[in-house]
């Protein structure tokens, strides 16, 4: 009897393994024999790991290889609210993180307590030091997500420049949007296969495309020098009250761009949370009517015609004009003065006078020499034109305004081209903010080399004009205020009346200085300009002292030695040669 | 007595001899390409650690480069001055003194000075 249950049993378990090892090999046969495609594409799809090797934004330096733009990496913090509710922890996990992030418990707890929901932020950006912090806490359902974010160490410093890249890592205004090609790099690619555990199996590689960094990009600006730019014009702003503020320091010889800030300004880090007026670059973005720093233009152009000389003298007509039928007036009444005067007092009936004489068609042709009315072609988005009409269209007295920079509009950094033609012996250079870019293998891509755009004024002209300009920066000159010690400044104030629903007004101004220095051998140029300033309002007492403030750290900084004796006695010998 | 075929026997041990010799010829082969295989799949665990490392290195780099850039920030700087009650100015001209190379710096410039010695 026990046999015979015995053998019964032995043959039901021999059936039932000869039937499951049947079926094993049936389905083994199966799979290895049929054609399988579905199912052999499923797991190669399960196992296929495709990755797009993202790359980081390459650094933007300046001139020093000091860092003002780079690629962190950092985390974002999320939590699985699933995990955190099954486990009934919604409140301690909330305190904790909280608490650690230094976030508002409600808000946490409002991401936390999502039934169904597998991923919630709580913290976007997390430094890896925070999420080191949040990690070592070792919470369940709480996970992180690598990625980069753009920081701007210096915050506000030069956020005009270097604008900034959006939250997908585009570049959108400033260096970064015109320069984005470069600094974006362009991401790899991998594809390969994964083992069960979900690992990839780098001996499995099939396609591997590497990344290429983004390349770095080198300025031509100096943060120093950027940073008392912005401090004086930051000072400027409380002062004298002005809508608006803007400045660009030059090297005069090379005409690359060492500092350039406007007033308002932001924290490119939040960029999202300023409007596009505080975003706008005014020193290039900017069209306005510059006044008498204009009248600089049409003196030169006519010494260099050779019409006048530093001393002929013309009648200001004790300050009323009639040309064409329209009055010209002068701030203050002068009578005779010669053309070093007329800079000096800045005359608008001289100045007229003089562009008179050079007429219509040869100040226009010095005018667009100078570069205005169109673009420097700069490295940098949005740049303005100016406005300057062709002479058909000027009606018979737009001469004389135009002397005095009315009925004309330019950009600060055309304005401060014009004097540092004049300082640069009538080379007119073209402007650069962007040195060199330079790719993660150290390779070159490319480098800005000085370059003289046009030039035209004559060296002898370009010399007689600083000497004169020089007067304005001294006693009886209007700007005083300019002067810095131990050099010889060679600059002009500037005020022109805004248009306020078509008409000039009287106490609304856009006030301005411009000059170089060390005036006999000039190094640095500087535009000051100040949208509406109050209550005072001329060039002289406001945008003169801002320019002093920027240009005497500058000199300091940039350790620029004032003109000896020995050079003063060359400089003289070259303006008493006759032409 | 029958004689000994000796051509068979030659037969018989020249497929033996075949057949050893592609057996291990076969084993040599499955050998290297086991060998292979593990090569690969340690090259490819160097080359994803070495990866991680970079990555890490890359990481570690940046955040130093951004500490740097924080402490060397003019703003930073001056910040920390204030808090400190610190004014720091430039020095006067006068209190300035320029030192200048003794020694010529082109190598140019040295190559003269010697010629001109001999």
């Amino acid at each position: 009897m026990i046999d015979r249950q015995y053998i019964w049993r032995t043959t039901l378990v021999v059936v039932l393994l000869l039937a499951a090892w049947s079926g094993l090999a049936v389905r083994l046969g199966m799979l290895h024999l049929n054609d399988n495609v579905k199912l052999r594409d499923r797991i190669q799809r399960m196992r296929i790991v495709k990755e797009e090797l993202r790359v980081g934004r390459g650094r933007v330096l300046d001139r020093n290889e000091n860092i003002l733009a780079l690629d962190l990496p950092v985390k974002d913090i999320r939590v699985d609210p699933v995990v955190v509710l099954s486990n009934g922890q919604a409140r301690v996990i909330s305190q904790v993180l909280a608490r650690t992030l230094d976030l508002p418990y409600k808000q946490v707890y409002d991401r936390v307590n999502r039934p169904g929901r597998r991923d919630e932020p709580i913290m976007r950006f997390a430094t890896e030091e925070v999420a080191d912090r949040v990690a070592r806490l070792k919470m369940p359902g709480v996970f992180f997500r690598s990625q980069t974010m753009r920081f701007y160490p210096h915050t506000t410093l030069a956020c005009h420049v270097l604008g900034f890249s959006n939250m997908e890592g585009v570049g959108s205004a400033g260096i970064e949007q015109r320069l984005d090609s470069y600094l974006k790099g362009r991401s790899g690619f991998r594809e390969s296969l994964r083992d069960g555990k979900r690992h990839e199996l780098p001996d499995r590689r099939k396609i591997v495309i590497a990344a290429e960094e983004g390349a770095d990009v080198h300025l031509t600006l100096d943060m120093n020098v950027q940073y008392y730019l912005e401090k004086a014009l930051d000072a400027a702003m409380t002062n004298f009250n002005p809508e608006a503020a803007w400045a660009i320091v030059q090297d005069v010889r090379t005409g690359f761009i060492l500092g350039m800030a406007s007033r308002p300004a932001y924290d490119l880090n939040i960029f999202n949370e300023t409007g596009p007026d505080i975003r706008l670059n005014r020193a290039i973005g900017v069209n306005y009517e510059p006044g008498s720093v204009f009248k600089i233009g049409v003196v030169a152009a006519a010494i260099n015609e050779g019409l006048i000389a530093t001393n002929d003298l013309f009648d200001c007509e004790n300050g009323m004009w009639f040309y064409a039928g329209r009055p010209l007036k002068d701030f203050h009444p002068y009578g005779i003065l010669d053309v070093t005067g007329i800079l000096r007092k800045s005359s608008n009936i001289g100045a007229a006078k003089i562009a008179v004489m050079l007429g219509p068609e040869r100040l226009y042709r010095y005018l667009k020499e100078y570069g205005l009315g169109r673009t420097t072609g700069i490295e940098l988005p949005g740049e303005e034109t100016g406005i300057l009409n062709p002479v058909g269209k000027w009606a018979k007295v737009d001469i004389t305004r135009i002397a005095m920079g009315h009925t004309v509009a330019v950009t600060a950094l055309q304005m401060l081209n014009m004097i540092c033609c004049i300082g640069n012996d009538g080379f007119l250079m073209k402007n650069h903010i962007v040195r060199k870019v330079v790719d993660k293998d150290g390779v070159v891509l490319f480098e800005n080399k000085p370059e003289a755009v046009a030039r035209p004024i004559t060296e002898r002209t370009a010399a007689l004009m600083r000497q004169m300009l020089m007067e304005v920066t001294r006693e009886g000159g209007t700007g005083t205020r300019a002067a810095i010690p131990g050099f010889n400044v060679a600059g002009k104030t500037g005020t022109a009346e805004k248009i306020q629903d078509g008409r000039y007004v009287h106490n609304a101004n856009v006030s301005s200085f411009m000059g170089i220095f060390p005036a006999e051998r000039p190094e640095i140029g500087i535009v000051v300009v100040l949208d509406n300033p109050q209550p005072l309002r001329t060039g002289g007492v406001t945008a003169g002292p801002v320019f002093a403030q920027i240009a005497e750290p500058v000199a300091r900084y940039l350790d620029i030695q004032p003109v000896n004796a020995t050079e003063m006695g060359y400089y003289q010998r070259m303006l008493e040669d006759e032409p | 007595m029958a004689r000994r075929n000796r051509k068979n026997e030659q037969r018989g041990n020249r497929f033996a001899v075949w057949g050893i010799g592609i057996i291990t010829i076969l084993a040599v082969m499955m050998g290297l390409y086991l060998r292979l295989c593990s090569t690969c799949e340690q090259l490819g665990r160097k080359i994803k650690e070495q990866e991680y490392l970079r990555a890490e290195m890359h990481k570690q780099v940046v955040n130093e480069q951004r500490n740097w850039s924080m402490a060397c920030s003019i703003i930073n700087m001056e910040r920390m001055l204030a808090a400190q009650g610190i004014a720091m100015t430039f020095p006067e001209q006068k209190n300035i003194i320029r030192l200048k190379p003794l020694e010529p710096a082109d190598p140019l410039q040295y190559a003269q000075r010697n010629s001109a010695r001999d």
